[in-house]
């Protein structure tokens, strides 16, 4: 029955999308730190996703969310920008990982290694660290120098995907989980003790302050910018998943996840098409790197550790591997319910304890049971959907446009032989 | 000449020798069987041809020149392809996508193209995507374009994978057990289309087979191996009054009897 009405399912009507989109405005407007209405806001773009509507419109309508409504309704309040700038983030950590993952295959536990990359790319030079050795009392970098920094982080990124991928993309499954786990920890070592003998990374103390973006001379310090930059950074992270999935890269990244020895005999060869899949997803990485040190102004080795990757991989698995929607609302949905959702709850049965109404133990902290619910969301994921909440699927090519095409009139390939011999 | 030659090729797997000094030319653009009991390492054999497995010792030659130890996606581009014996097909995939992957080597989009989606890329995907429904046409296959391969029934499945190996451009094709499973008039619609690929693709065929009628009369030499050792080679009536071969099929007392 249920079946029967989702595969009649159109989408959800543009009226409905429109009162939707108002609805939760007005109610962020008005009533200011609702989470509730914020969450509605940002859960817009997903009924949008199902919207049942022309292409063109739906995109209008999520540039108009995205654009105009969350910075003019909910601008000028810096924790909703700083959340909503923290949901970016992850949103384009996924997206690379989902690359490596989801397209490819190939389970990294050490993902987060390449976003340190990144960020102490930009974290060494826009601080005065460098000057310990390089000599010329030359750094910190000045802001302007953080765009220049965005395609620094992601070459420094690509060229660690690549280093790590050389030796370890040998192994395969379980045991690349495993080898890519080790390589995480040991950048995540090595990070914590570069101060000597020459300091570059300063250690545990970590480095600050890491200048600020400018752009034209505005100091672009507060989450309100931010914001803009990782919406610019995900839509060209978007698009370039967008573009390599239906290419012949993610054709072979695809094979290859599918099937190793009917991808070889297809001539594809394995060692290149997963070393680029790794460095496209450590480039992606390091860019948001790069901004995320800009962003906390502070890095120190603390925040590269595995639960990050891990977390990463989740909102992939969780979203539906290999599914750039799902991808999305998957990483939106585990930020959202780590940064916002718990911590409220939490808030709020502080309040009824201080107000004598209940008596919580300190155990009992709803903050504290992150994980226990990500391990309760992963499995009733796995029991119930477990391609993911939106599962990968293939687009349909347009038959008739392959039908009229010009290059009908010349055959290809070996098809070629028949019209030689006849 | 002939155009593929594999001179006294072993393979030995721990003490196991799955293949012991097997040496066999295949002349262009002819269909060759490979016959055997279970386990007589037929598919060990084809597993070397196309770089699976690398040789302990002897050589391979394509059109003269050796092609050992080369990876299988470098033999792939040198023009040998292969179906499997258990069909193996990119499941997620559509089936048009699946031929689209045959075609891979033959593209050149690189990273930056793909990115900015340039004009040469488009017009090579277009290009490749009239190739690879033309091939399923070819194959008789054009109406499940958009399926998902995984799905398609057993049948449909064993075309497409014909068609995905035609996408290569090969000249030689290694088809394992190409006939397993299916019903009696499928057989005899797969023999009829093997041949039309000799015919009008100048194709060079190698197959591995049990069903000993499409062998018969499908392939114009034959080889036969057993317990890894080549025990006969000739045309299929030589190979059918071959003593050894009888008796490797039916045991010694079947000689003794006839």
């Amino acid at each position: 029955m249920a079946k029967k009405w989702l595969s009649s399912f159109k989408g959800i009507p543009l009226l409905i999308t429109l009162l939707w989109i108002v609805g939760f405005s007005a109610a962020l407007f008005f009533a200011e730190r609702s989470v509730t209405a914020f969450i509605g806001v940002l859960f817009s773009i997903i009924v949008i996703y199902y919207t049942n509507s022309q292409k063109n419109v739906k995109l209008l309508l999520g540039a108009l969310v995205l654009l105009v409504i969350i910075p003019v309704v909910a601008g000028d309040n810096r924790y909703y920008m700083e959340v909503a700038s923290q949901v970016g983030i992850y949103v384009a950590m996924a997206l690379g990982l989902n690359i490596v993952v989801g397209f490819a295959g190939l389970l990294d536990m050490g993902y987060v290694a390449f976003f340190a990359a990144g960020a102490y790319a930009y974290a060494i030079f826009a601080t005065s660290q460098a000057n310990e050795f390089i000599p010329g009392d030359i750094f910190p970098l000045s802001g302007e120098w953080f765009w220049p920094f965005l395609i620094v982080g992601l070459i420094v990124a690509a060229i660690f995907g690549i280093l790590l991928g050389l030796p370890v993309l040998r192994v395969k499954g379980d045991y690349l989980a495993i080898v890519t786990l080790g390589f995480g920890e040991i950048i995540r070592i090595i990070f914590n003790n570069l101060d000597k003998p020459i300091n570059i990374t300063n250690g545990p103390q970590g480095l600050t302050p890491i200048a600020s973006p400018e752009l034209f001379g505005i100091k672009m310090n507060t989450p309100f910018y931010f914001y803009f930059i990782v919406l610019v950074v995900i839509a060209f992270i978007v698009l370039a998943n967008v573009r390599f999935e239906h290419s012949r890269l993610g054709r072979a990244w695809i094979a290859i996840r599918e099937d190793e020895l009917a991808a070889q005999s297809m001539g594809i060869s394995l060692l290149n098409t997963k070393l680029t899949a790794f460095a496209i997803g450590a480039s992606f990485a390091g860019v948001v790197g790069v901004i995320f040190a800009a962003k906390q102004t502070f890095v120190d080795p603390t925040s590269f550790t595995l639960m990050e990757s891990i977390g990463i991989l989740v909102m992939v698995i969780l979203g539906g591997s290999g599914s750039i929607p799902g991808v999305v609302l998957g990483a939106a949905f585990v930020t959202v319910l780590q940064v916002q959702l718990l911590k409220e709850f939490s808030n709020f049965l502080h309040q009824l304890q201080s107000a004598g109404i209940i008596d919580l133990p300190n155990q009992l902290d709803p903050s504290k049971f992150q994980r226990f619910i990500f391990g309760l969301l992963l499995i009733l994921v796995a029991l119930y959907r477990p391609n993911g909440l939106i599962p990968a699927k293939r687009k349909k090519n347009d038959i008739d446009k392959i039908k009229n095409s010009d290059y009908n009139k010349e055959p290809q390939g070996i098809l070629a032989k028949i019209s030689q011999s006849k | 000449m002939a155009i593929l030659e594999a001179n006294g090729l072993t393979k030995r797997f721990g003490g196991l020798v799955a293949n012991q000094d097997v040496t066999v030319k295949i002349e262009k653009g002819t269909i060759t069987a490979v016959i055997g009991p279970n386990g007589a390492g037929k598919t060990t054999f084809f597993n070397m041809i196309t770089g699976f497995y690398v040789p302990d010792e002897g050589d391979i030659l394509l059109n003269g020149k050796s092609i050992k130890g080369l990876r299988p996606d470098q033999i792939a581009g040198r023009g040998i392809t292969r179906t499997f014996q258990n069909i193996r097909l990119f499941k997620d995939m559509t089936a048009l996508e699946n031929v689209l992957v045959g075609i891979h080597t033959r593209l050149n989009a690189g990273i930056l193209g793909i990115l900015f989606n340039s004009k040469k890329v488009r017009q090579e995907e277009e290009r490749a995507r009239v190739e690879a429904y033309k091939l399923m046409e070819y194959v008789g296959i054009e109406h499940i374009a958009n399926e998902k391969a995984g799905s398609l029934p057993y049948g449909l499945q064993r075309q497409l994978e014909i068609a995905r190996a035609l996408a290569t451009n090969p000249e030689i094709i290694l088809l394992d057990e190409p006939a397993a499973g299916m019903n009696p008039r499928e057989t005899v619609e797969m023999t009829d289309f093997i041949r039309r690929l000799k015919r009008e693709l100048d194709l060079t065929i190698i197959l591995i087979e049990h069903d000993m009628k499409l062998v018969m009369g499908l392939s114009e030499y034959i080889h036969v191996l057993d317990y890894g050792r080549k025990i006969a080679e000739g045309t299929p009536d030589e190979i059918r009054n071959n003593p050894a071969v009888i008796e490797a099929y039916l045991g010694k007392s079947a000689t003794e009897a006839s």
